[in-house]
């Protein structure tokens, strides 16, 4: 899922970039709000999450524009104002919602989940996931970015979403890393396989009945992963 | 109304009342100050008025002194032809009744052929005076009787023919006299004697006094005023005896006394209410210019800090994200949490966190200086907040070694701000940090009740409390408790003014109450108890 940051502070675009690429996003950034404009048509994002105060148009501007020619376009502000009159011309505007500064890597996790879920739930029935898969001892929703064991209800991220359903598409079959890089991770250069070893490890804790001897995802030794 | 325009009303009230109340009084004490003069002025008149008639009463007595020389000089006969003689040869009367002890008429002689025309036109002018009206006077029986001590002389006036007419009567014991004085006489007496002016000296030319007799006819006039027809005379006074029917009336313009006293007072007032209003103003204005700099001054101080603590979101959230990531990257590589980089990225961490609240904190008190905080409801699980706060003040209270206890029962979901509930529950949260850290434990407690629908947490520590006198003062802004409990503990002191305002815009409160133990007995620590109502309320700014 592609998604446009536009947002003037560098520090905080590209520690964005980072979270959201770790959720399995595909970002692309912009500096200035006439770039975000420039960008969107371009490559015709998904999710756009819009500072308010950026050079040359400011987000409530960038905002009416992409909503002209998107409608449908969920727009996340993330602003420094958090005055409730802010939040509200934000919302107004016809955004799905509003993040404050400072904000924690965990919020915007939050937010953006939440967001990706009303997107899923608004696609069309033929391009939508399967509402369950039983992934062993585990039940997916992939459209609600959750799974349940037994009682227990995680939230998974968008890229945990895309390696479940691979690898229980792949069932009995070893997953290489470079299926699952070309598959979840979307990006144009290959992280090293301890990035990918380390998120499978990061899954196992919370989707395991016991990480520390995992049987939902087994690990086949120098080539890859598998679900039996 | 805003604490300006409050501030405005006031200093123009300290103004304005001052100034009306006091011209008030002063144009009352100069009304009453020309009322007076004017009464002093008509008063002087009347003073006037009466020292005429004393002048009249002199040459009356003067009269009166010649007609008891001719009553005394009358012959004692009842010879009609010597009394006839005898009243002729006196120049202020020529006839007269003569009345015997017992009261009956000797004279003139009530005889066919004897009485002549002139006489019987007399006695039938003075017929109720002889007939009986002089008779039945108390004091004349008295005087004829000779026991009496009532008057022996007197006059009676009467009228007769279109003129008023006088009897001056004398009693000597054996008979009366009365000798009659004819008006124009007596006028033309009084008028040959009156002084020339009222007051020998004086400038009378715009007045006049007027001697008017019982028909209102002028007898006699002083000064070359002439009085407008319906004008009221400054003055009137009555006559004495025998013109007792005769008054003296006194016209004159309004006196200019009294008018320039009032104008010379009134000028006086009015420039005294300017010096007062001038001072009242010069003051209202050093009051208003003093709240107003220090109303600019503290505005641009939130402004400032205001302004400061937006600019510290931008690069505090590059920190909180960093740190965040840097976190997360520790726990994919596995980092024991006791290494030096965990640890010291745990505190960068907390104290972001901490940063992040205290920039919350003046935002949200700089909000509500300006009268802007408001809420924003949403449908939310209580509960679901306060594991968030407690999961986000976990690591401050554990460094703290403060023990947290839960008993959350609040899972209904209901309507409130709760961006405001975090912030209230946070500020709690850090104040047991600071000053109940002794206690080394914190309760919190939820629970959703009905009747309206609200949501009551509570709060409860074990550190040393708060004195029952303290526990209002503590949500007022800035109060830190003066003892070794604030001592080398940092802090803004706006915390809870924040949270009780936050609280109350829900409808709610936040308040000290008393702490119990799980028996319901009292024990030590501080309790806040915080009730938000889930119904937007009239305080609802939203």
């Amino acid at each position: 899922m592609k998604v446009l940051i536009a947002e003037d502070d560098e520090g905080i675009r590209l520690g964005l970039k980072e979270v959201l690429e770790g959720e399995g996003y595909t970002v692309i950034e912009a500096a200035d709000g006439q770039e975000a404009v420039e960008k969107f048509k371009s490559s015709d994002p998904e999710l756009v999450l819009l500072d308010i105060m950026m050079p040359k148009m400011n987000g409530y501007d960038v905002c009416k524009v992409l909503l002209a020619l998107k409608p449908s376009l969920p727009v996340i502000f993330v602003s420094a104002k958090s005055e409730e009159i802010d939040r509200v011309v934000g919302l107004e505007l016809g955004a799905d919602d509003f993040i404050s500064k400072p904000f924690g890597v965990r919020e915007v996790v939050a937010r953006m989940r939440a967001v990706t879920r009303r997107i899923f739930k608004s696609l069309a029935p033929e391009r939508r996931d399967p509402e369950t898969v039983q992934v062993g001892h585990l039940v997916v929703h992939p459209q609600e970015l959750r799974a349940k064991k037994g009682d227990e209800l995680i939230d998974l991220s968008l890229r945990d979403v895309r390696i479940l359903l691979l690898l229980q598409r792949e069932k009995g079959r070893v997953v290489s890393r470079e299926m699952l890089f070309n598959d979840c991770w979307d990006m144009q250069y290959l992280p090293n396989s301890r990035t990918i070893d380390q998120h499978i490890s990061k899954l196992r804790k919370r989707v395991e009945l016991d990480s520390n001897n995992p049987t939902l995802i087994t690990t086949v030794h120098g080539v890859g992963y598998r679900i039996e | 109304m805003n604490a300006n325009a409050r501030l405005g009303l006031l200093l123009s009230a300290m103004v304005v009342v001052p100034l009306v109340a006091v011209g008030f009084v002063g144009w009352r004490l100069v009304g009453d100050q020309e009322a007076l003069a004017r009464h002093s002025v008509e008063s002087g008149f009347g003073e006037r008025l009466k020292s005429l008639d004393q002048a009249v009463q002199t040459i009356v007595r003067g009269y009166e002194r010649d007609l008891a020389r001719y009553a005394a000089e009358l012959p004692r006969t009842t010879d009609p032809q010597a009394l006839r003689e005898a009243l002729g040869r006196q120049p202020r009367t020529s006839l007269a009744l003569v009345l015997d002890r017992k009261g009956r008429l000797v004279f003139p002689p009530l005889v066919a052929g004897i009485v002549s025309q002139r006489e019987l036109a007399f006695l039938e002018r003075t017929r109720p005076v002889w007939e009986g009206g002089l008779l039945e006077s108390a004091a004349l029986l008295g005087a004829l009787d000779g026991k009496a001590s009532g008057p022996d002389r007197g006059w009676i006036a009467y009228f007769f023919g279109g003129g008023q007419h006088f009897l001056w009567w004398f009693a000597d014991g054996r008979r009366v006299v009365a000798l009659e004085v004819s008006g124009i006489d007596l006028m033309t007496e009084l008028v040959s004697q009156l002084p020339e002016t009222p007051v020998a000296g004086e400038d009378t030319s715009d007045e006049r006094t007027v001697l008017a007799d019982a028909t209102g006819r002028i007898v006699y006039q002083w000064g070359s005023r002439a009085p407008a027809a319906n004008e009221r005379p400054k003055a009137t006074v009555g006559m004495s005896e025998p013109l007792e029917s005769w008054t003296l009336r006194h016209f004159a313009a309004e006196s200019t006394l009294p008018g320039a006293i009032a104008g010379t007072l009134r000028t006086a007032l009015v420039a005294g209410l300017a010096g007062l209003g001038l001072a009242l103003g010069a003051g209202a204005w050093l009051i208003w210019r003093a709240r107003t700099r220090e109303s600019r001054l503290a505005a641009q101080r939130v402004s400032f800090v205001n302004q400061v603590s937006h600019e510290l979101k931008t690069p505090l959230t590059s920190i909180r994200m960093y740190a965040d990531l840097l976190k997360s990257a520790h726990e994919d590589a596995e980092l024991d949490e006791a290494e030096p980089a965990a640890r010291h990225l745990a505190v960068i961490t907390r104290e972001s966190d901490r940063l992040s609240r205290l920039i919350k904190n003046v935002l949200t008190f700089a909000r509500g200086q300006e009268n802007r905080l408001a809420i924003a409801r949403r449908e939310v699980v209580a509960d679901d907040i306060v594991t968030a706060t407690l999961a986000t003040h976990g690591p401050a209270l554990a460094q703290a070694r403060i023990a947290v206890e839960t008993d959350l029962a609040a899972k209904a979901s209901i309507a409130l701000d709760p961006d405001a509930v975090e912030q209230i529950l946070s500020n709690l949260l850090s104040n047991v940090e600071k000053y109940a850290r002794t206690g080394g434990w914190v309760k919190v407690t939820t629970r959703v009740l009905a009747g309206p629908v609200r949501l009551v947490m509570r709060v409860q520590d074990r550190g040393p409390g708060i004195p029952t006198a303290q526990r209002e003062q503590v949500f007022e802004p800035f109060w830190r408790a003066s003892d070794r409990l604030s001592d080398g503990v940092t802090g803004t002191g706006i915390g809870l003014d924040i949270a009780r305002r936050l609280a109350r815009l829900h409808g709610g409160d936040l308040a000290v109450v008393d702490s119990e133990g799980s028996d319901g007995q009292a024990v030590a620590g501080a309790t806040f108890e915080l009730v938000v109502l889930a119904e937007p309320g009239p305080k609802d700014a939203s």
